[in-house]
């Protein structure tokens, strides 16, 4: 397994959410609405922020929208697609961020008992 | 002297070239969001004035980054694509073997042939079964396909080295090379929750 995931439910669907996929969830909570502005934040490249935001559109997790083309004309650049997250997004999020918590504290307690190689 | 690109014009055409690649029904929205990201992405820099070869290379790692994400869109294409290549050299390594199997092995009456041929009857058995893994989503695909891939290297080398050099370098490079490919190919598809 190459990330872990934290695992929740929505209703009756089973959500399987991937490490990168939690971050994002965490940025847009942050109010990072831009795929550009996720990237900066999470540190993850183009090609896992974009077909990670699309599989959470589809859960129902996150809902994207084309922002106010007058205000776009304002700055004078084209409208950008923001995304936000839905209720259901924000649910699976915090206890995301609860499991996560616990594996840091799990990790922490681990890497406490280990001794190191030198001193 | 060096003429400094001044506008986001190229990123532009990359990102359109690559639209190409997206199926028809999003490729305008993908588009429309990528330009817009693009372009919104040099204006702020040109504000403050960070238009530096550091920025710009950023900047051109996530338009190419966008080839991931647009092969995302193609995931069942993607799937059938890599399962038709595995049957490929699935029946390229089972008709060596069977043949091997057949002329050294019961012809010549060699043991060695039988069994490599052996085994690499059940390599290339192993290469459909990973193919329909895939297709059909197995739980233990992932397990079946590190298992396939690691065997068909082992077996490959194992067979064109001395003393027995049964199998030619042509063979090396088709199972060995392509068991190693599946290895990578997986591991980064399933990177990206695109097989499995």
């Amino acid at each position: 397994m190459l990330y872990p995931r934290a695992m929740a439910k929505t209703g009756t669907r089973k959500i399987n959410l991937s490490f990168a996929g939690a971050a994002i969830l965490q940025a847009l909570a942050h109010d990072y609405r831009y795929g550009f502005d996720i990237m900066d934040v999470t540190g993850l490249p183009s090609g896992t922020v974009y077909p990670a935001l699309r599989r959470l559109e589809q859960a129902g997790l996150v809902r994207s929208k084309w922002e106010d083309q007058d205000t776009a004309r304002k700055d004078q650049r084209p409208a950008r697609k923001y995304y936000e997250l839905t209720s259901g997004g924000r649910e699976i999020l915090s206890e995301a961020v609860n499991r996560y918590r616990v594996l840091e504290r799990t990790i922490k307690k681990v890497t406490k008992s280990v001794k190191p190689l030198r001193s | 002297m060096a003429v400094r690109m001044q506008t986001p014009a190229i990123y532009l055409w990359i990102v359109r070239a690559i639209s190409l690649l997206a199926p028809k029904e999003p490729r305008l929205e993908w588009r429309r969001e990528w330009e817009a990201e693009v372009f919104s992405r040099w204006l702020l820099m040109k504000k403050w004035e960070r238009l530096t070869v550091h920025n710009k290379l950023d900047l051109l790692k996530r338009v190419l980054g966008s080839v991931f994400d647009v092969l995302c869109f193609q995931r069942r294409r993607t799937r059938l694509g890599l399962v038709a290549l595995n049957i490929l050299v699935a029946l390229l390594i089972g008709f060596g073997a069977l043949q091997q199997f057949i002329i050294d092995g019961i012809g010549d009456r060699q043991l060695q042939p039988i069994l490599l041929s052996s085994a690499a009857i059940i390599v290339s058995i192993l290469f459909i079964t990973s193919g329909i893994a895939v297709l059909r989503r197995w739980p233990s695909g992932r397990r079946l396909i590190t298992l396939t891939g690691t065997l068909s290297i082992v077996l490959h080398v194992y067979g064109v080295l001395p003393p027995h050099r049964t199998m030619g370098f042509l063979v090396l490079i088709i199972g060995a090379g392509y068991g190693l490919v599946m290895l990578v190919v997986f591991a980064w598809y399933e990177r990206r929750n695109l097989v499995f």
